[in-house]
């Protein structure tokens, strides 16, 4: 009586675990599913993540260079000028010019583009690039005292440092903690 | 669950220096903070210390070594596993400690492009450093506030990047890594996700 007991008592817990293996499997599969459809869906939402960005870069450009040809047009008016002009058209000529330039500059305003201030200044490593120095006592050290290229920066971002020229103390004797 | 941070793969080189991170499966590389380097995404492996006690890291660095050659500090890995000491205004710094601050410039930009605390890495290293510079290079990551979890040799970088250790079959292949400060060629083998490497050419420029 007692083995019958046993074993009766054994197949209804081997029964429960079946039923609870049965469920935890289906439990597993139903989170594998989730799992795949969330990956697939990550999946596509990054592609279109790039695909947008692709896009707000493209048409970026593509507002910028109708600017570009705006001011493209007006050039080849300037030559045009050039070509039938004689010595009286030159002023003529340099006021074109320089309205094209203006132009241009008010367009690289418009999407962000700032000068950066180089001569007479202190140089500054995160704004400009010092290509030569000149032993000069009379001014402060580090004074951008040529500037060679101008520099620009983009919506606070230093796209193009000044190349500038600087002027530099001379040693003392003693002085300017040379090492080695 | 311990929420995993994310790990950056940091190319510590002679001249230049980058940092990518796998994003979605994918690496992207980490945009100095600074904006547009010469070199693209890299930014030159110079660490400079002005007069007036400023330190500058990168292109910063590059940009006055000309006014300031007693302060910039170039090629800070050729010296690392060895005993010397970078002496500039009056203080030492070992190779290590220099490297360091370029790390700390990779950690800080990391941080500020993907908004979360970095603090493991991994550090690519030539495949021919020996045990002192390979311990200097982790002890530079120590020193930036990184856990280095792993150095890998360069060229095995490199194959990984192509997926050879996924390869089913060995293969024996050249990389030719034109640096900066040195041209590197490796000859390895590789099976079953081992790399050996066979033969190896350095050239200093």
């Amino acid at each position: 009586m007692s083995n019958v007991n046993t074993s009766n008592k054994d197949d209804s817990k081997i029964r429960l675990l079946e039923q609870e293996l049965e469920k935890a499997k289906n439990e597993a599969r139903e989170y594998e599913t989730k799992y795949k459809y969330l990956l697939a869906e990550y999946d596509n939402y990054r592609k279109r993540l790039e695909k947008e960005a692709e896009l707000r870069v493209k048409h970026g450009i593509e507002t910028f260079i109708l600017k570009l040809l705006d001011l493209r047009d007006d050039y080849i008016r300037a030559i045009d000028t050039v070509k039938k002009g004689n010595e009286k058209s030159i002023n003529a000529i340099v006021s074109g010019l320089e309205g094209i330039l203006k132009k241009l500059d008010n367009m690289l305003k418009e999407v962000g583009v700032v000068e950066i201030e180089a001569l007479g200044k202190i140089f500054d490593p995160n704004l400009h690039e010092a290509v030569s120095f000149t032993y000069n006592p009379e001014l402060p050290d580090l004074t951008v005292t040529n500037e060679i290229r101008k520099g620009y920066m983009l919506n606070d971002r230093v796209i193009r440092p000044s190349l500038v020229e600087v002027s530099r103390r001379p040693m003392l004797e003693g002085g300017d903690g040379k090492n080695g | 669950m311990a929420r995993m941070g994310k790990i950056i793969g940091i190319d510590l080189g002679t001249s230049n220096s980058a940092a990518a991170v796998m994003i979605g499966g994918k690496p992207v590389v980490i945009p100095s903070a600074e904006g547009t380097s010469l070199y693209g995404k890299s930014f030159p492996s110079i660490v400079a210390f002005t007069k007036d006690g400023q330190l500058l890291v990168g292109e910063p660095a590059r940009r006055q070594m000309i006014t300031n050659p007693e302060g910039t500090i170039i090629a800070a890995k050729r010296k690392m596993g060895t005993d010397y000491k970078f002496k500039v205004y009056g203080k030492e710094y070992t190779p290590q400690q220099i490297s360091a601050f370029i790390l700390q410039k990779i950690k800080r930009d990391a941080e500020a492009f993907l908004g979360e605390k970095i603090e493991e890495a991994v550090i690519t290293v030539p495949a021919y450093f020996n045990d002192n510079q390979r311990q200097a290079t982790k002890d530079a990551g120590e020193i930036a506030g990184l856990k280095v979890r792993r150095l890998i040799p360069e060229p095995t970088a490199a194959a990984l990047a192509y997926g050879l250790d996924k390869a089913d079959k060995d293969y024996k292949i050249m990389v030719f890594d034109l640096g900066g400060g040195t041209l590197d060629v490796t000859i390895m083998e590789m099976g079953g996700g081992v790399f050996e490497v066979r033969l190896l050419l350095v050239i200093h420029s």
